[in-house]
């Protein structure tokens, strides 16, 4: 571990202090200025290029993340009320399949055959004149003989 | 309220730049621009050896803070979260560079491609020495041109920019011991390359 290391250039402590020697290599006089510049055209350039969708995403993204995570908690809000939302549609849409299979007619359907039910006597009424002769009133049925 | 605001520091002093860039004030980021374009110019600049790539390189690296500044909740200082901005901006396009060259017609061997710009030798004051010194910098620099761009990006962050392990750690999302070790292979690297100087 303590081995003596030369003194030379080729020494870990040379090598260190030659980097060192590097210094930091500042940017040419008015490099920043134009530099600056250049970032502001680019900037504009690259806001006219972006298409409205692309600026609409970032909003979105910015107000995301935005730094008083109100827009992240809204999202999350939103989100876990659209599963809710799924899950229910789905538990209802089991639920009626299970119905059917066991035979029970599914309360959608029921109440669409008690809905239908009169118009379709009146229907039935209206296209059998001699039914309606014989039968004036659906209740009157003929008694047994 | 003026006492308070001659007492902040440059850390306090870049929080509240960040802040006002956060809330739109592009005046505050352009501020931020001219403080740290210096700082990241010296170190994109030993990373590419090429001052136009290092350019280009910084305008990609303050264009993508710009749009992502408002996503920076501090979780770490605004010195790091653009250092690894950059430090990562440069590594890929160091990868996408020697991808490049390997591809390129008539490519030659390992070092091809683009001449490592010399760079400006600090004052010495012995004449004689002078001349070695130089001789001796030109080879560190294609020493460290020899070196992967990671374990160039860590000498140069610590070497050179005279950063802490911990800052260089935290910038590359990497362990301190990780750093230390790929300093210590660098090092070891460039005192072989330099050995042969010197025989």
């Amino acid at each position: 571990m303590n081995r003596e290391e030369p003194r030379g250039p080729g020494s870990e402590n040379e090598v260190q202090k030659l980097l060192r020697m590097k210094g930091l290599v500042p940017p040419p006089e008015g490099y920043v200025e134009n530099f600056l510049s250049e970032f502001h055209e680019r900037q504009r350039s690259e806001l006219l290029r972006r298409s409205a969708r692309g600026l609409f995403v970032e909003r979105i993204g910015t107000w995301l993340w935005h730094p008083s995570g109100r827009g992240l908690k809204l999202a999350a809000a939103g989100v876990g009320g659209v599963i809710m939302m799924g899950a229910v549609v789905q538990l209802n849409r089991r639920a009626n399949t299970l119905r059917e299979s066991s035979g029970a007619i599914p309360p959608s359907t029921e109440a669409g055959l008690i809905e239908s039910f009169p118009s379709m006597l009146r229907q039935n009424n209206a296209s059998d004149p001699e039914k309606n002769a014989k039968h004036p009133d659906k209740n009157d049925v003929p008694m047994p003989k | 309220m003026s006492a308070c605001s001659e007492q902040t520091s440059p850390a306090q002093e870049d929080q509240i730049l960040v802040a006002r860039s956060q809330n739109g004030d592009t005046a505050a980021f352009d501020s931020l621009v001219v403080k740290f374009t210096p700082k990241l110019y010296g170190l994109v600049y030993h990373m590419t050896d090429n001052h136009e790539d290092t350019h280009d390189i910084l305008q990609e690296v303050f264009a993508k803070a710009y749009r992502s500044v408002r996503r920076f909740r501090g979780g770490s200082s605004f010195y790091t979260w653009i250092y690894s901005i950059a430090v990562n901006m440069t590594l890929n396009f160091l990868k996408k560079r020697s991808r490049n060259r390997r591809f390129a017609l008539g490519e030659e061997g390992t070092g091809g491609g683009q001449k490592a710009e010399p760079i400006e030798p600090v004052a010495t004051d012995d004449t004689v020495r002078e001349v070695s010194n130089r001789e001796l910098k030109e080879r560190l620099n294609v020493a460290l041109q020899k070196l992967s761009n990671e374990h160039r990006a860590v000498v140069t962050m610590f070497d050179i920019q005279g950063m802490p392990h911990a800052e260089i750690a935290k910038i590359l999302s990497l362990s301190e011991g990780t750093v230390r070790s790929r300093l210590h292979y660098a090092h070891q690297q460039l005192q072989n390359h330099l050995e042969d100087f010197r025989k």
